[in-house]
């Protein structure tokens, strides 16, 4: 994670630079808090979307989208109202620039069992019966 | 004594636990991070990287965490303790520094943490991620003792266990209850999920029983999809008693398990108790709770407001509109790590703007949520206008279960970014 993140550092500075300024190349505000759902670390298998990578326009969309009750959503509908047209805009230009990672970004990846703890290598294993 | 080689060499013996680092840390600045749970372990990570530079110790008492999202699931018997529980092998190999150790003092003016073998790590910014702890004898007669008996299980763990085999060895035909405490305390929709599948379990397993919910408060997070679907799930069997009622528990009994209000006297074959909670103390010794036993901060860097250097984040914060919970204890972690490296380098931290997520089981596959979004504000973290919420009322049990889908994987998510 550590590299690919010192990648990403690297290349929201450029997007930041472009968008809304961040100090010392930081996410935008609110990114760092979207991986409470949507997986940040390639380890981690999620039915929830991964942002890193996705198109630009596409995240506007989705979040305008979400915003305004035309895209049907469980949360990001009551999550989407709490940002400006702005942040948006900064948002998906942050996650834009960052490589893809994770599962569809890595051909060698062996498949992970679906949903289950056992995607994550620091759970204690199962006592065994 | 400083961070020693003999400390070193103390560590080398625990490698199965606590790998050395993966890759080695610098001179940089050194930030010391107590407490390895959603807040802590977050903040530990996302410091590394968001400078690489910066020398990250994080110090933890316990090898192995025990979360308690989700652990209401375990004491319905629905689940097993074992897949709450995560080692901290992956956040060494991060190039974090474990300390396997009780901090149990801290010297803002030296700037140092002292562990319970008398080691002091110096810091050049200390953050503190305890958690919560008990206010033992708050509520008259609930001691430590008593926890043995009436098991509050509101931190993971053999509480848990014994409040689950508790329910197992209760005859059908019993009468469990949970007393609840007034605001602020760790996870607000928590004491209602436990009544929920507690429920779900008395309904499968032993249907003649009752649940009584004896409540601190008139009002709860969620309540109106609680009590709906309690109407619809577990009609006769649960039952609220708010504090307008009579639910107010004003002291318990625990060799007879009774628990006392002002109305009259239940006697309980089972009952859990959730007391009253403060910061954990590690965080009133650092001097940075005030009277609430709670720690105020500053809503843009997580500092706290009583001491330059120390910053609070998750349960121990006065976090103003955000809960006590693990999504928000991780939100702030990752803000209060951008703000620490900004600090560090000498500039400026921007506001930063955090997002809460609370999902509950009523049942195995009928979730609820809610959510909020937090900007500072009037020097609180407060509601963005407009955001966040409650999942709707009336929604088909299509939506319940496609919740209770997410609620499983927003675990799995959070424990592996936190952890894996
Ligand atoms: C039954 C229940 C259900 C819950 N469900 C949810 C849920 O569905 N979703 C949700 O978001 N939240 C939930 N929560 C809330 C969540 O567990 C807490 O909000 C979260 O754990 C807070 O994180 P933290 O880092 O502040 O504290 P913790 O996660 O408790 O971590 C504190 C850590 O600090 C360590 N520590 C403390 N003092 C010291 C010291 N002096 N020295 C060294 N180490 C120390 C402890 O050992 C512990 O590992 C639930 C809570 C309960 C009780």
């Amino acid at each position: 994670m550590g590299k690919a993140l010192a990648a990403a550092i690297g290349l929201a500075s450029i997007a930041a630079a472009v968008t809304a300024p961040t100090a010392f190349g930081q996410p935008p505000p609110g990114a760092a808090a979207c991986s409470g759902c949507h997986p940040a670390s390639a380890r981690v298998t999620s039915p929830v979307v991964r942002l890193a990578g996705l198109e630009r326009d596409a995240i506007v969309r989705a979040m305008q989208g979400f915003r305004s009750g035309q895209r049907a959503g469980t949360v990001m509908d009551r999550i989407a109202k709490g940002f400006t047209d702005d942040e948006i805009q900064a948002l998906a230009a942050w996650f834009a620039a960052q490589p893809k990672g994770g599962e569809e970004g890595n051909p060698a990846r062996v498949p992970l069992p679906k949903g289950g703890e056992e995607g994550n290598p620091a759970r204690v294993p199962l006592p065994k019966k | 004594m400083t961070f020693t080689r003999r400390r070193f060499l103390g560590l080398a013996g625990c490698t199965a636990l606590f790998p050395a680092p993966a890759r080695g840390q610098g001179a940089g600045p050194r930030v010391v991070v107590v407490g390895g749970g959603f807040g802590g372990a977050s903040c530990a990570r996302a410091l590394r990287q968001l400078d690489p530079r910066v020398s990250v110790t994080l110090v933890e008492a316990s090898a192995t965490f025990t979360a308690c999202p989700f652990s209401n699931a375990v004491i319905g018997g629905l689940r097993e303790l074992s897949a709450q529980q995560f080692t901290y092998a992956r956040v060494a190999a991060d190039g974090i520094t474990l300390v396997p150790a009780m901090a149990t003092a801290v010297d803002p003016a030296a700037k140092s943490v002292t562990l319970a073998d008398g080691t002091r790590l110096p810091y050049d910014r200390l953050v503190l991620a305890p958690g919560i702890d008990i206010r033992w004898g708050a509520l008259p007669g609930y001691d430590e003792a008593a926890a043995a008996l009436m098991p509050h299980a509101w931190k993971a763990g053999e509480q848990t266990l014994l409040l689950r085999r508790q329910l197992e060895a209760m005859n059908d035909g019993g009468l469990v209850v949970i007393a609840a405490p007034a605001n602020p305390f760790r996870c607000p929709p928590g004491p209602y999920e436990r009544a929920s599948l507690i429920a779900h379990y008395l309904k499968t397993k032993k249907p003649k029983s009752k649940l009584i919910v004896l409540d601190a408060k008139d009002a709860f997070s969620k309540q109106r999809l609680f009590q709906a679907a309690w109407a619809e799930l577990y009609p006769g069997l649960l039952e609220w008693v708010p504090l307008s009622k009579g639910g107010a528990v004003t002291s318990v009994d625990a060799a007879t398990r009774t628990l006392v209000t002002d109305f009259g006297k239940h006697q309980a074959n089972v009952a859990s108790v959730i007391p009253p909670q403060k910061a954990g103390r590690i965080a009133e010794a650092a001097g940075v709770t005030d009277r609430t036993g709670w720690c105020p901060i500053d809503p843009v860097t997580f500092e706290s407001t009583l001491q330059r250097g120390i910053h609070v984040v998750g349960d121990a914060a006065i976090a103003g509109a955000m809960p006590k919970s693990a999504f928000a204890a991780n939100s702030q972690a990752k803000s209060c790590a951008a703000a620490v490296v900004t600090l560090l380098a000498g500039g400026t931290p921007a506001a930063p703007k955090l997002i809460n997520t609370c999902y509950s089981l009523v049942a195995p596959d009928y979730g609820i949520s809610v959510a909020g979004v937090y900007a500072p504000s009037g020097g609180q973290l407060a509601d963005v206008p407009g955001a966040g919420g409650v999942s709707p009322a009336n929604a088909p049990r299509a939506t319940r279960a496609a919740e209770a889908v997410l609620a499983e994987a927003w675990f799995h998510t959070i424990t592996g970014e936190v952890f894996g």
